[in-house]
C-alpha cells in the first residue's frame, strides 16, 4: 500500500502527454501554429495547477481537461474576435484548407475532417476523444464535465452526422 | 454503408507537422515552463520590493513633513512659551509665594 503518492513533475507530464495533447488540440483548433501556442499555454496551466492533482488515477483526464479547456477558450476568443456564431464551422474549414500543414491530397480524409468540424463543439470534443484518442466514456465524461450517458449519446449523434455529411458531399 | 466511411478513413487525418517537430517540441515545452517558472518568481519579489519601498517613502515623507514644514497659525509645536515658568507649574503654597515675593534674588531675576 502506498502511503505517499509521487506527484509527477511537469517534465514527466510533458514527456508523457506532449504528443497526444498536441493532436487533441490540433483537432480542436485546426491550425498547426495555433495548436502549438495552445499546447504551450496548456503546459503552463498544468505547471501552475499541479498541486490540484490529488487523485493520480485521474492524471490523464486531468491533463486532457486542461488541454480541452484551453482549446475551447482559444476557439471562443477567436470566435468573439471574428464575431461569428458559436457553431459556425466555416472559419475552421477555411483554416483546414488554408493551413500550410494540411495534407489536401486525400480528398476523402479531408472531407471526413470537414465533417468533424461541422459538429457542435461538445459533440466534436467527445468524438475526437473517443474516436482518435480511444478514451473510455468515464474519462470523456470527466474531461467534458458531463455524464457517461451524455458522452455516449454525443458520440452516437456525432457519427450519424459525419456519415450524413459525407453522403451529402461525396 | 454508414459504417464504411469509418472503416475506410480509419484514424487518418489531413493534419501534418513540420519535419522533426516532436523531437524539438518536448525540449521547447520544458524550456518554456522553466523560463515561466524563473520569470514568475522575480515578479513576486518585485512586488515585495515595491511594497517595502512604498512604506519607506511614505514614512520618509511623513517624517520630513513633521520636521520641516512650517506649522500652521493654530499650531503650537514650535511656538516659544512666553508665560513665566512658574505659572506653568503647580500652584505653590502661600508660604512659598510669600517667600518668592520677598526674595530679592527672585525679584531681580528676569523671568
Amino acid at each position: 500500500m502506498r502511503l505517499f503518492y509521487d506527484r509527477p513533475s511537469v517534465e514527466k507530464l510533458i514527456e508523457r502527454y506532449h504528443k497526444p495533447l498536441y493532436w487533441h488540440i490540433r483537432r480542436m483548433v485546426v491550425s498547426h501554429d495555433d495548436a502549438e501556442d495552445v499546447l504551450q499555454e496548456t503546459f503552463i496551466q498544468i505547471f501552475e495547477h499541479l498541486t490540484d492533482l490529488k487523485d493520480l488515477t485521474q492524471e490523464r483526464a486531468w491533463v486532457y481537461r486542461i488541454a480541452t479547456n484551453e482549446a475551447l477558450q482559444w476557439l471562443h476568443s477567436r470566435h468573439e474576435f471574428l464575431s461569428l456564431e458559436d457553431e459556425d464551422a466555416t472559419p475552421l474549414i477555411n483554416t483546414l484548407q488554408a493551413d500550410s500543414y494540411t495534407d489536401t491530397g486525400d480528398t476523402l480524409v479531408l472531407l471526413f475532417q470537414e465533417a468533424v468540424l461541422t459538429l457542435p463543439t461538445m459533440q466534436r470534443t467527445v468524438f475526437n476523444l473517443r474516436y482518435y484518442d480511444e478514451l473510455p466514456y468515464e474519462e470523456i465524461a470527466a474531461i467534458t464535465g458531463s455524464s457517461v450517458g451524455a458522452a455516449k449519446t454525443n458520440y452516437h449523434f456525432a457519427k450519424e452526422k459525419i456519415s450524413n455529411y459525407i453522403l451529402a458531399h461525396q | 454503408m454508414k459504417q464504411d466511411i469509418f472503416t475506410q478513413v480509419g484514424k487518418r487525418t489531413p493534419f501534418r507537422t513540420p519535419a522533426g517537430f516532436f523531437e524539438k517540441q518536448e525540449q521547447t515545452l520544458k524550456d518554456k515552463v522553466t523560463k515561466y517558472n524563473v520569470q514568475s518568481k522575480p515578479l513576486h519579489r518585485k512586488w515585495w520590493y515595491a511594497a517595502a519601498a512604498s512604506v519607506i517613502l511614505i514614512g520618509g515623507i511623513y517624517g520630513i513633513t513633521r520636521l520641516l514644514v512650517l506649522p500652521s497659525a493654530g499650531s503650537d509645536i514650535f511656538t516659544p512659551d512666553t508665560a513665566p515658568i512658574y505659572s506653568q507649574t503647580s500652584p505653590v503654597s502661600d508660604d512659598w509665594s510669600d517667600f518668592a515675593e520677598a526674595d530679592i534674588f527672585m525679584d531681580n531675576m528676569n523671568w
